[in-house]
């Protein structure tokens, strides 16, 4: 299917549905001390990230590392999704 | 060699100006480019050794030049880098299969955290691993088993013994008799506490090493946030079904320092540790009424007491992310020594506590400071609506928790508390400050002000309760 005009390149990870799989775009958190966190656990941009779980929490993969979050967290992940 | 890292160009410029400044004695313990990268992510020790060099100034203008040139943080920037060489360096050297096999613990691991059978299977894990294993088990038939021992064979032996050598009745009741050393003190360690504790870290020990506390932290993450809580908090808690002492050690693995204010309040106030929870169940199953209005009742005041901390004590909410490994077929070895290495420590941190505590009854009970404050207590165990036969269990409980406890089957085994009573005490006891063993570690984990502060609140609110709940059962005629 051609699809014209343009679609949102990239969301906050709560905004997105289960199984969904992406590429990190960027980690924006106003607390500095939770992007580290995010860094060593190894949550970097340009790394494939899949959505395992929204609820109770979020649940993600991200290369083999497998990591639970809240909702706050979720947020400061920006993901350019690649499918649902 | 290993290849070097190569930042982007403005954190190579400023790495190159910062080490041109550090100074010769740099040189020997760590190499200057360390340093100067530990500045640029604003490392607070390196920064503090090196304040009050006249140099510092310059150092503080770099970072600042360099981090104005580049559109996120330094921190960000130099992980970045670092894990993008980690990564190339691992695509390096990893051969990829075709068919990569489906790992075969994912349902297992899908059911644990998936809300429709997760919560169901956290509470068959809860029932059987703490409930049945160690409170039933542990607590009931390993310590019938144990007590009956040394009520049997060891104690009266013991006074004979001591009552034949030893000439003063001082001296007896230190050793032997009902608060002695051995009669007392060391039978509460053996037999009360040591089955129920050992069960415990067993339990605690499984639970650890097969992966599952990260997902039960996951389970409860939004239940908790609600009283001021994360996810993470779980373990403490749970842990300090076990012993709270140990409980209010780990509470420092959590994320801020409001967080740890709660976790500690909740420990001293609300959850009864191993002995005293193996005890009361012991107590009370024979009063069914009884154990759902105990346990109805601490459930309400740990999530009414939460919720109100979560909106009182200051500070950021709490955030929750926690790394998921897979789950694994704990190994039999591992558990043991895990917990006999648990036990240990336990045994070496408290087993002076109940001899320290047998002698502090001895010394107060031989002056009479301690019919003093018996007798303080016993109006208010009027008012509680008690026999003033349970001032000494109050006393007692602040020594150690199961202490209190304790006394509280000796009571019930003499026909002296009935029903009623018997939750109302329950209840106060559980309620009533920790042991002095935790409370000192309450002193040395948050200080002496917040540890006051929660004392003098757990007295006062274990007390109040206590006459609320009486007058409560009274109107409403439940015994």
């Amino acid at each position: 299917m051609l699809t014209q005009g343009f679609s949102v390149q990239y969301s906050p990870l709560d905004y997105l549905g289960t199984k969904t799989q992406g590429t990190i775009a960027a980690i924006r958190n106003k607390d500095d001390k939770i992007v580290k966190k995010l860094l060593a656990m190894g949550v970097h941009t340009g790394m494939h990230i899949t959505l395992e779980q929204r609820f109770p929490s979020f649940i993600i993969r991200v290369g083999r590392t497998r990591i639970a979050i809240d909702k706050d967290i979720a947020n400061s992940i920006k993901v350019r999704v690649i499918s649902h | 060699m290993s290849p070097q890292i190569l930042y982007p160009s403005p954190i190579e410029t400023a790495i190159s100006r910062i080490e041109l400044l550090l100074s010769e004695r740099w040189q020997d313990a760590i190499s200057r480019r360390s340093i100067a990268l530990l500045l640029l992510q604003q490392d607070r020790e390196t920064r503090s050794q090196l304040q009050r060099e006249p140099y510092f100034p310059e150092i503080e203008r770099i970072i600042s030049e360099t981090q104005a040139n580049m559109s996120e943080s330094l921190t960000f920037a130099i992980a970045q880098t670092r894990h993008q060489l980690a990564r190339a360096i691992e695509e390096d050297v990893t051969v990829h299969l075709r068919h990569q096999p489906v790992v075969k613990d994912e349902w297992l691991h899908q059911l644990t955290v998936h809300p429709l059978t997760g919560i169901p299977i956290l509470i068959l894990i809860l029932y059987f691993g703490i409930y049945q294993f160690v409170g039933v088990f542990g607590g009931g038939t390993l310590v019938d088993g144990i007590e009956g021992f040394f009520e049997s064979s060891i104690n009266p032996v013991v006074n004979n013994i001591v009552a034949a050598i030893v000439p003063w009745q001082a001296i007896r009741d230190l050793l032997a008799n009902d608060y002695g050393i051995i009669t007392l003190g060391i039978r509460y360690a053996v037999a009360i506490v040591l089955p129920i504790v050992t069960t415990f870290f067993l339990m605690f020990s499984l639970l650890e090493d097969s992966g599952y506390l990260p997902r039960l932290s996951l389970l409860m993450d939004r239940a908790f946030k609600t009283i001021g809580l994360s996810g993470r908090s779980i373990i403490p808690l749970i842990l300090g079904l076990g012993c709270g002492t140990m409980a209010t050690l780990v509470t420092r693995t959590l994320e801020s320092k409001r967080e740890r204010i709660i976790a500690t309040l909740l420990l001293a106030l609300t959850i009864p540790c191993s002995a005293q929870l193996g005890v009361i169940l012991a107590l009370l199953s024979q009063e069914p009424t009884a154990l759902l209005i105990w346990s109805g009742v601490m459930m309400a005041i740990f999530l009414g007491i939460g919720f109100v901390a979560g909106k009182v004590v200051p500070g950021e909410a709490s955030c929750f992310y926690m790394e998921i490994p897979p789950l694994r077929l704990p190994s039999l070895p591992a558990i043991l020594t895990k917990t006999y290495v648990r036990l240990k420590w336990y045994f070496a941190e408290i087993l002076p506590l109940f001899i320290f505590a047998s002698i502090l009854i001895w010394v107060g009970k031989l002056t009479g400071l301690f019919d003093v404050i018996v007798r303080g207590l016993e109006p208010v165990m009027l008012w509680l609506g008690l026999p003033t036969e349970a001032a000494p269990t109050f006393l007692y409980g602040f020594f150690r928790r199961d202490y209190g406890a304790a006394g509280m089957f000796d009571l019930h085994s003499s026909g002296i508390l009935t029903g009623q009573q018997l939750v109302v005490a329950a209840v106060t006891l559980t309620l009533f400050i920790p042991c002095i063993a935790q409370l000192q570690f309450m002193l040395k984990e948050r200080g002496i002000k917040t540890t006051m502060a929660i004392a003098i609140f757990v007295v006062c609110f274990a007390f109040s309760l206590g006459y609320l709940l009486n007058q409560l059962l009274t109107i409403m005629e439940i015994f």
